[in-house]
């Protein structure tokens, strides 16, 4: 489960948002939505222990990330997957570069699990045989669902993952939805930061949660709590 | 999933080819050096060069007999600073002089030889010093069969001096190599490290931490660079060996191949493998360092 | 003095001790002869005389030609002796010549020695010179080229050294030249002069030759002519022998009419008183026949000749009476004393006489005195004649030989 208790951020010289309590459960998909240059990315980046909120604190199964023992806190970033949003920055120049990348953070994945398991899981995404694409040459959809792919390589527990929705594309929401909550009933969370959700998605959770300035949707598990809102 | 994940031979783990590539190089260049090195420390700089073209010659008078100028040579050849004693009869000092001179008729003239014999006296490579050269020159001096000693003492300081020179030129040589090896090397860092920034920064943010990249980076740097060392040492070294042995000239002037084998030489190569250890990391911590002008 | 004078000479001391010994106080008879035989004396002192003169001349002439003979042997000898100086000075020279023919050649070879060890020694200067600038700058092996810096010195230095032995030896060498040179001249002057010398000696004993032709032709006229006068002089002493065997048998005949039975010549040995020497002296010439080494003759002695000092006084050799006293040619004074029983002894080259002729004198008695010689020694003739026979004096007589 990760809490945050009270968090607030400052950012480009005002309060983005402050005194936000929210509670995420495992084994869910949860969906937090907001407006634009509401701090989406910011949260999901405080919630994986990137970066230190200027107010609050994030606790994962108990322990704080940000006040307790600083190892934790790095082996939790490790254990974390990351699909950022459009996934260009910094990307390697092959859709098997990025696996093996990510074949690095999780040291158990050895090299030939990995070639095995890449073929496979770009299949799942639809991207078939797409190991030795350029990276360069993909489009965004492609880029966002080779991250991702490659994420769910080291088999993350908790999953974060950056506008992949609206990045993948309307073609492949019904391939995430399916993804997302298989990882759900694996015992996996993810947590999904977009600007909206997908209609069908957001009849299947319900209502949303206020947390602050967001929306937050499980769709799977528990509902998240949330109290406080943007400043 | 480890918690932690392996931080050793990131570079690898992430890109072989360049680090392929860098490492052929870099053990080239350590061959190179090591030979250079070895090659160094065997001579002395050029010590070993000096001592192979100074001599101090004892010219002996008219009269000394062959067996008695050989006699002589054995009392020279035990002075501690010497390292050998020739004579060389007038027939000998003729036939030289003729070689030296090319222009003179040798059946014309006074119709017998005018020179005498003399004593060819080298100095050990790390006893050519002026002090010891004195010591030798006055030993001779004060043998009655002696008639001049030619110990060239107006230009041997001249002439250690420019040895000294050299050897530091050549030092400072293998020096400016070495420090070319370190400022490529770092240069090298800093791209791999631009290169890899987009994997570094996915590191980063799965909780690795720069320091911790760059200590591991550094680690493995070091290491690789005592190994290429050591190993290219090594090569070079048996790339001398088998040139000394097979090239005489080049033992006359670097040195025996058997020098080789001795423990200090040994040594030294473990302390430049060491040194290039060090020079790796250094150059591995400093390039990641010029690579990261903008990372968080 | 010649054979045939001595005979003449001894015919007529015979003839002469004859007339005194058979005409002290003659008969008319025999004044025919004795005129006859002055007569035939006179002729025959003027063909002595005239054989003497001849014997003398050619005695003269052989003396010249002797002499003249003596020159051009002497000539002879020296032109020899002058041909082997020009000989020897000749060769000398030819060795002077070879000699300075040899220093010529060794002092151009040294010349040539010297230039060329002068040419060598700058062409090593320049090889020593051009290496080094070669070798300037920086040496690759400097202990090497100065060893064969130090090495060209002595080279240089030996070079040099044989230079000036050379020179040195080139100096001596024309020293020696010039010597011989000198000598050379000094030679050939000398070998001019001893040529006059020796073309004078040619041409004086070519005048000798030419005197000597003259002599001997003399010597051979006055041969001819001595031979003239002695067969003449034979030819008188032929017919004074044939008046003294007229003579002796005039006297026998003379003692057979006294009669008295002919009396035996005596001997000298039973001589009364015995005899003593004349003088103190040295027999010089014997008795009987001699060589003559001079005239290359042999001659028959009739005497002795007893020298002794000049002046000597001359004594009887035994007791007598004087029987003549006077000049006889060749013999000079002569003293004939006859002993009785027909021995007589003669007494030739006396200075004076001290007795006359008539007078008796005693074993000893002094007669007369021989003349003064520049020498100190003067020749006493002395002759014993028994029975008209002429016998060796030192057989009776003690004699110093």
């Amino acid at each position: 489960m990760i809490e945050g208790f009270r968090l607030g951020v400052y950012s480009r010289g005002a309060t983005l948002w402050d005194g936000l309590d929210f509670a995420f459960g495992d084994a869910a998909v949860w969906f937090v939505t907001g407006p634009p240059a509401s701090g989406k990315t910011l949260l999901l980046s405080i919630l994986r222990g990137e970066r230190r909120p200027d107010a609050g604190d994030v606790l994962v199964s108990g322990e704080s990330l940000y006040r307790g023992n600083a190892a934790l806190a790095r082996a939790w970033r490790a254990s974390c997957g990351h699909v950022p949003e459009q996934a260009i920055a910094g990307a390697p120049p092959t859709v098997g570069d990025l696996f093996r990348r990510s074949a690095l953070v999780g040291g158990a994945v050895r090299e030939t699990e990995r070639k095995e398991r890449t073929d496979g899981l770009l299949e799942m995404v639809g991207l078939r045989g797409a190991s030795a694409w350029r990276i360069a040459e993909m489009s965004i959809s492609e880029r966002v669902r080779a991250c991702l792919a490659a994420e769910l390589l080291r088999g993350p527990k908790i999953l974060f993952c950056d506008g992949v929705v609206a990045g993948a594309g309307v073609p492949s929401w019904e391939m995430l939805w399916g993804l997302f909550r298989a990882l759900a009933r694996e015992g996996n969370t993810v947590i999904l930061a977009e600007r909206r959700i997908p209609e069908r998605w957001a009849l299947a959770a319900g209502d949303p949660e206020p947390v602050g300035p967001f929306r937050v949707y499980s769709l799977s598990g528990p509902a998240a709590e949330g109290k406080g809102g943007p400043n | 999933m480890n918690e932690k994940p392996s931080l050793w031979w990131i570079d690898w783990r992430i890109s072989r080819g360049p680090i392929v590539r860098e490492s052929i190089g870099r053990f080239l260049f350590f061959c190179l050096l090591g030979f250079a090195l070895l090659s160094l420390l065997l001579s002395g700089g050029v010590s070993r060069i000096l001592a192979g073209r100074y001599a101090v010659t004892a010219v002996l008078r008219a009269e000394v007999p062959s067996g008695e100028g050989e006699g002589l040579a054995r009392k020279a050849a035990a002075l501690p600073p010497v390292r050998s004693a020739t004579y060389q009869d007038p027939e000998a000092a003729w036939k030289e002089f003729l070689r030296a001179y090319p222009g003179l008729d040798p059946l014309r003239g006074t119709g017998e030889n005018p020179l005498p014999g003399y004593i060819e006296i080298r100095i050990r490579p790390d006893r050519l010093t002026v002090k010891d050269v004195e010591l030798v020159a006055t030993a001779l001096r004060a043998v009655p069969q002696v008639e001049r000693v030619l110990a060239g003492e107006d230009w041997l300081p001249r002439l250690l001096l420019a040895g000294r020179l050299a050897s530091w030129a050549c030092w400072g040589v293998f020096g400016a190599f070495l420090a070319g090896f370190f400022l490529v090397g770092r240069l090298q860092e800093r791209a791999r490290a631009v290169a890899l920034a987009g994997d570094f920064a996915f590191l980063a943010e799965r909780g690795v931490s720069a320091g911790r990249l760059a200590f591991h980076r550094a680690s493995g740097a070091a290491l690789s660079g005592f190994l290429l060392a050591a190993v290219g040492t090594a090569a070079g070294g048996g790339v001398l060996f088998f040139s000394l042995r097979k090239y005489p000239i080049l033992e006359r002037v670097i040195g025996s191949p058997t020098d080789l084998l001795l423990p200090q030489t040994i040594a030294s190569a473990v302390l430049f493998s060491i040194g290039a250890a060090l020079l790796s990391g250094a150059a591995s911590l400093l390039g990641w360092r010029a690579a990261r002008p903008g990372r968080k | 003095m010649t054979r045939g004078t001595r005979r003449i000479l001894s015919a007529l001391l015979a003839a002469s001790v004859s007339l005194c010994v058979l005409f002290p106080a003659s008969a008319p008879a025999a004044r025919d002869i004795a005129a006859e035989l002055r007569k035939e004396r006179g002729r025959l002192l003027e063909m002595k005389a005239r054989e003497e003169k001849t014997a003398q001349e050619l005695t003269e002439a052989i003396r010249k030609e002797k002499q003249s003979k003596g020159r051009v042997g002497e000539l002879q000898e020296r032109l020899k002796r002058q041909k082997n100086l020009l000989s020897r000075i000749d060769r000398k020279v030819s060795a002077l010549n070879d000699r300075l023919e040899r220093a010529e050649k060794d002092v151009r070879e040294l010349e040539a020695a010297h230039g060329q060890a002068r040419t060598d020694l700058q062409r090593a200067e320049v090889v020593a010179f051009t290496v080094q600038k070669a070798e300037a700058g920086i040496p690759l092996h400097p202990s090497a080229r100065e060893r064969e810096r130090h090495f060209m010195r002595l080279y240089l230095e030996a070079d040099a050294e044989g230079i000036a032995r050379i020179t040195r030896a080139r100096e001596r060498k024309v020293e020696e030249l010039s010597g011989l040179e000198r000598q050379v001249a000094v030679t050939e002057r000398k070998m001019a002069r001893e040529k006059k010398v020796g073309d004078k000696l040619l041409s004086r004993q070519e005048e000798e030759r030419r005197r000597l032709s003259g002599i001997e032709r003399e010597k051979k006229r006055k041969e001819k002519e001595l031979k003239s006068l002695r067969a003449k002089i034979a030819r008188m002493e032929s017919v004074i022998s044939r008046v003294e065997r007229q003579v002796k048998e005039r006297e026998r005949r003379a003692r057979k009419a006294a009669g008295g039975k002919a009396t035996a010549p005596r001997q000298f040995a039973s001589l009364s008183g015995g005899l003593s020497a004349p003088l103190s002296g040295k027999v010089v010439s014997r008795f009987g026949r001699q060589h003559d080494t001079t005239f290359d003759v042999t001659i028959e002695n009739r005497g002795v000749e007893i020298e002794a000092a000049s002046g000597a006084s001359v004594k009887s050799v035994g007791q007598g009476e004087v029987a003549f006293a006077g000049a006889v040619s060749g013999f000079g004074n002569v003293l004939i004393v006859q002993h009785g029983g027909g021995l007589f002894s003669v007494y030739g080259r006396l200075e004076a006489f001290l007795v006359k002729q008539g007078e008796a004198v005693k074993k000893g008695s002094v007669v007369g005195r021989l003349p003064g010689s520049p020498s100190g020694k003067s020749v006493l003739y002395l002759e014993l004649r028994a029975g008209g026979t002429a016998i060796d004096p030192t057989s009776v007589i003690p004699l110093d030989r």
